[in-house]
């Protein structure tokens, strides 16, 4: 042991030297980044506070004058009504497909059903299906069911196309749950039903979280669906509605930049206080828990 | 007692197999609502779209459609700006593969081997990922904008002048610019699935090997490249997907333009559907995308079981 730790000093000992010149050659790149990465975020809040000619005069400088009147005009444009349809959506369609998904991934985990390695073959595969598939079949069906001015038209595809991701990580999460646990609650006389509700489903909240920044994230942003399938203009999401400020013929920029605020911020807000949450979230389909 | 004669005295009067088929019963019957939904609103859909694709069907009447064979393939195959959008859907996986899994891995590890700030910078890198991708296209068409964006401005005051131009209305630049922006979204993806991936490598392997005498360049390219293999492919597959898929960025900044320069075949399909109501051409373009899509899906499936063995 003695020989290891003599042999671990000499090798720090000769990295010394050369500690300084890797910390500044490390250290430029990782600084740069961290200005890319911020830079454009301070620029939106404060254009968004500067008036056109500030804001022409100088993109990157304070604003000499603070100004709101580009959050009052996006906001009397009705974006907050945008902004309560996108919530609305979000929350049925969270509770929808963390509900349906568990339930299935229970069955797919801890139920003795035949076939259940063909079914979850069957459900997860079509995680790898983009929307583009669908939107134009789902958008004639919303036309026939007259859906297209209703929060319905979003909520059947967002869950429909959320449920395997969620079914694809639940199930690998519930698998981690020892079997033992089942065998004695079921051993007491406890329902399927019961195990679930009361043994596994606790058990599976960190799963739940990943699923549930994941899809939150998805549909908040989504834009295909969005854009397609709903026609009226009060019932549109709030990234189809950023979507038509920022492609119409003449920018106002400082106006863009408000809007781009409103829908940001919230979010970002929130990966500040919980970002361990939402990077194991957007990262849950591609590694093993 | 041994356990398993506890269970069948206790199972007494139903016999074993009564009590699999009401556990598998149950099953079903957790698993039908979520079958419902994706029957509905997936595989149905799905197929609807693929058999459309045979067919000539319009926006303006919905409910009629005539099949008209492989009528909509043969189109696509001389459609010059379909072909043009497969060039620029080329392109831009390149882009990002190199900027996104290179650059990923290399920042991955420069974090990995840090003592302090690994978590901060993880968490700052990470920020834009979070946001839409509509509004990281709308800022950053800001910055691009040719009177008061810096692209231009910088390149002017570096005297670069044949790159202080508006960047989103040249053939080339716009493209380019559309890699850019989506790398700088998603450069960080790449980089936290690494540094998951080099957390599972043993400390051991880097220790004995610097006893070696080896620098940094050898632990990077013998020890944590052969490491994340696996995580590698993982990640060059997501990469790619969702570069196919790749949609509200380029709505966003250039809407396809300048003439369809940085139109890709998910943008083009909704605009020869939605602009152009030529449903039936529009879904043959859907099941392009899905086919590669798929293949790309089957590839990713095979590395994973592979790496089970």
């Amino acid at each position: 042991m003695k020989t290891r730790q003599r042999v671990r000093t000499a090798i720090l000992r000769r990295f010394r030297v050369s500690t300084i010149i890797t910390t500044v050659a490390l250290g430029i790149p990782l600084a740069l980044l961290v200005v890319i990465s911020v830079l454009p975020f301070y620029m939106t809040v404060v254009g968004s506070l500067k008036s056109n000619w500030d804001l022409f005069r100088s993109p990157v400088a304070l604003p000499p004058q603070v100004t709101w009147a580009n959050y009052g005009y996006v906001i009397e444009t009705g974006f907050l009504r945008n902004m309560l349809n996108t919530a609305v959506v979000n929350i049925v369609c969270l509770s929808l497909i963390t509900m349906i998904g568990s339930m299935a991934a229970f069955a797919l985990a801890r139920l003795r059903v035949p076939g259940r390695n063909q079914i979850r073959v069957a459900i997860v595969t079509w995680v790898m299906i983009p929307v583009y598939a669908v939107l134009f079949p789902l958008y004639a069906m919303m036309d026939k069911w007259e859906l297209t001015s209703s929060y319905l038209a979003l909520i059947g595809p967002y869950v429909g196309f959320g449920l395997p991701f969620a079914v694809f990580v639940l199930t690998g999460y519930m698998k981690t749950i020892p079997y033992e646990l089942d065998e004695a609650a079921k051993l007491d006389g406890a329902s399927p039903l019961a195990v679930f509700w009361q043994v596994i489903l606790p058990l599976t909240k960190p799963g739940l979280a990943a699923v549930l920044v994941f899809e939150a994230l998805w549909i908040w942003n989504e834009v295909p669906f969005a854009l397609v399938l709903v026609r009226q203009e009060k019932m549109k999401t709030l990234a189809v509605t950023l979507l038509q400020f920022g492609t119409n013929w003449a920018i106002d920029w400082p106006k863009t930049l408000a809007a781009v605020c409103l829908t940001t911020f919230p979010i970002l807000l929130l990966y500040v206080m919980l970002s361990e949450q939402f990077i194991k979230g957007l990262t849950a389909g591609a590694i093993k828990q | 007692m041994p356990f398993s004669t506890l269970l069948s005295l206790r199972r007494g009067r139903n016999s074993t197999s009564a009590l699999q088929k009401r556990e598998a019963l149950w099953g079903y019957l957790f698993l039908l609502p979520a079958i419902v939904f994706l029957a509905v609103f997936v595989v149905y859909a799905t197929l609807v779209g693929i058999t459309r694709s045979f067919c000539d069907w319009n926006f303006m009447s919905l409910n009629e459609w005539k099949f008209i064979g492989l009528g909509n393939y043969v189109r696509l195959t001389d459609d010059p700006i379909f072909l043009l959008t497969l060039k620029n859907l080329l392109a831009i996986l390149v882009g990002k593969l190199v900027i996104q899994v290179g650059g990923g891995l290399v920042i991955a590890d420069i974090l990995h081997h840090l003592k302090s700030l690994k978590r901060v910078l993880r968490t700052i890198y990470f920020m834009p990922a979070v946001v839409a991708p509509v509004a990281v296209g709308l800022l950053w068409s800001y910055i691009f904008e040719p009177d008061m964006g810096l692209v231009t401005k910088l390149f002017a005051t570096l005297g670069m002048s044949k790159l202080a131009v508006p960047w989103l209305s040249d053939p080339v630049l716009s493209l380019v610019s559309i890699i850019l922006v989506d790398s700088w979204q998603w450069l960080s993806f790449p980089m936290v699935l690494f540094i998951a991936g080099m957390q599972a490598i043993p400390e051991e392997l880097y220790e004995a090997a610097q006893i070696d005498g080896a620098n940094r360049y050898h632990l990077f390219r013998y020890i944590t490249i052969p490491g994340l293999r696996t995580i590698t492919s993982v990640v060059i597959i997501l990469v790619t997907i969702n570069g196919i898929k790749l949609f509200d960025l380029v709505r966003a900044m250039t809407r396809g333009g300048p003439y369809y320069h940085t139109e890709t075949p998910s943008t083009l399909l909704f605009q020869v559907g939605v602009e152009k109501y030529q449903l039936g051409y529009a879904c043959a373009m859907a099941t392009v995308v899905v086919v590669l899509c798929l293949v790309l899906a089957i590839i990713e499936l095979g590395v994973l079981e592979h790496d089970e063995d």
